[in-house]
């Protein structure tokens, strides 16, 4: 069993504003991620201006907080909002769903690709390696802000969270950060290193992180006013199982030349 | 002369034309059960939190209110459990996701269907209290006491 770390969540103050460490990672891999983007975009199979990269950022930044508050309203607390729909709008309290994030995401993609001619699926192909950035960063600050821990376990290397109770729990949160982070980040960054079909990288995304995210379900503690939903499978695993089909349908399809772009569309958009 | 070439040309868009219809038509199924299964995975919860809730609250209820012990036997504490299941039962007489009542005096092994099923033990140091989710699965009263559910019962 390891003692959890303590580390406070605050991690320092600019004036008398406490910059917390949560929003300080969500920071650092937004910049992180722009940055490896506005690299990626110089690249000839892509040939993105550093502004439309920061102008895809806004559409994507908007599609996944808009989708990831609506999602959780909708898949994780609905009777409570239904009571209380002034709170839907306060996301600073919390509550947020990956899979409602990710179809705000793809919102964004779309949007963003009928303002300057591009396809949904090349946006996708694009930003999809670095999206386990954020990923991965979020689920450490997890970790740090000791929530979304794992099930009670008597592994050795098993913590004790002190928002959970004295029982020694599953770090699922760091779990999460290898696999939904380090691991589909080297994944998608490997194979997006040569062109692919339009509709490959994006497709990868989906089906890796639906595998990542239902294996490690199975130690995450459940939502305490979910529990279980469907015998052993809690609402993440339930969110999750779609996307291994979809992930698989749309890599078969774009390997059948059913995303390339049309002729007209700007180049780099058939890699 | 001109007339060969236009046919040529459409004759080779066609496939570019019905491979762009079949990716539509792909993106349109891919949407329409993205929906419907997000629609009954938003009925599954709103469901389960309801029922949910209401065990969230038995529960608390039966781990505030249970007889203190230690009792002289153990027939005195069945007798103190059978009393309390009685009250709680008369109380909350409704099982909140199944058939039959909300809490029983019992071993938890004797029951086969636990769903939202609060079970009062009786021993001799005090009447241990044991809750089962919407699934059937034992919940964990440490947590649930960190977290207590909003009292609305």
């Amino acid at each position: 069993m390891l003692p959890y770390p303590h580390i406070n969540p605050v991690g320092f103050h600019i004036g008398p504003i406490p910059i917390h460490w949560y929003g300080l990672l969500e920071i650092i891999s937004f910049v992180i991620g722009t940055l490896w983007l506005i690299r990626r975009g110089r690249r000839r199979e892509w040939q993105w201006t550093r502004e439309q990269v920061l102008d895809l950022e806004y559409y994507l930044s908007l599609g996944a907080i808009v989708g990831g508050r609506l999602g959780y309203v909708l898949w994780y607390d609905l009777p409570y909002y239904l009571g209380h729909p002034v709170q839907i709008l306060e996301v600073w309290d919390g509550g947020m769903s990956f899979h409602g994030g990710l179809i705000g995401v793809i919102v964004g993609c779309w949007a963003y690709g009928r303002k300057c001619q591009r396809s949904t699926m090349t946006v996708l192909d694009f930003v999809a390696p670095a999206a386990p950035i954020g990923l991965g960063l979020g689920r450490l600050a997890n970790f740090i802000n000791d929530q979304l821990f794992g099930r009670v376990s008597h592994l050795p290397w098993a913590v004790v969270f002190p928002a959970g109770g004295p029982q020694p729990r599953q770090p699922s949160q760091i779990y999460e950060f290898l696999l939904e982070g380090v691991v589909l980040l080297m994944i998608l960054a490997l194979y997006s290193r040569k062109p692919r079909p339009v509709g490959a990288v994006g497709s990868l995304f989906v089906l890796f992180y639906g595998i990542f995210r239902f294996l490690v379900e199975y130690t995450r503690q459940p939502d305490i006013q979910l529990g279980f939903v469907l015998g052993r499978l809690d609402m993440g695993q339930i969110l999750s199982i779609p996307m291994i089909p979809i992930g698989i349908a749309l890599l078969y399809w774009s390997y059948r030349g059913g995303f390339e772009a049309p002729a007209h569309e700007p180049p780099g958009n058939t890699a | 002369m001109t007339a060969q070439p236009a046919g040529l040309s459409a004759r080779a868009a066609a496939p570019h034309q019905a491979q762009d219809a079949a990716t539509r038509r792909l993106a349109r199924i891919m949407i329409a059960l993205t929906i419907l299964y997000g629609l009954w995975a938003a009925v599954l919860s709103f469901r389960i939190v309801v029922e949910q809730q209401t065990v969230r609250q038995h529960l608390d209820v039966a781990l505030r209110a249970r007889p203190r012990g230690p009792f002289a036997s153990l027939r005195q504490a069945r007798a103190k459990a059978r009393g309390f299941v009685a009250r709680l039962d008369h109380v909350f007489p409704r099982n909140s996701c199944a058939r039959g009542p909300a809490f029983v005096l019992a071993r938890p092994t004797a029951i086969p269907h636990r769903d939202c099923l609060v079970v009062i033990v009786p021993g001799l140091d005090r009447l241990h209290v044991r809750a089962y989710d919407t699934q059937g699965h034992r919940m964990d009263n440490v947590f649930e006491r960190l977290n207590p559910p909003p009292r609305r019962l």
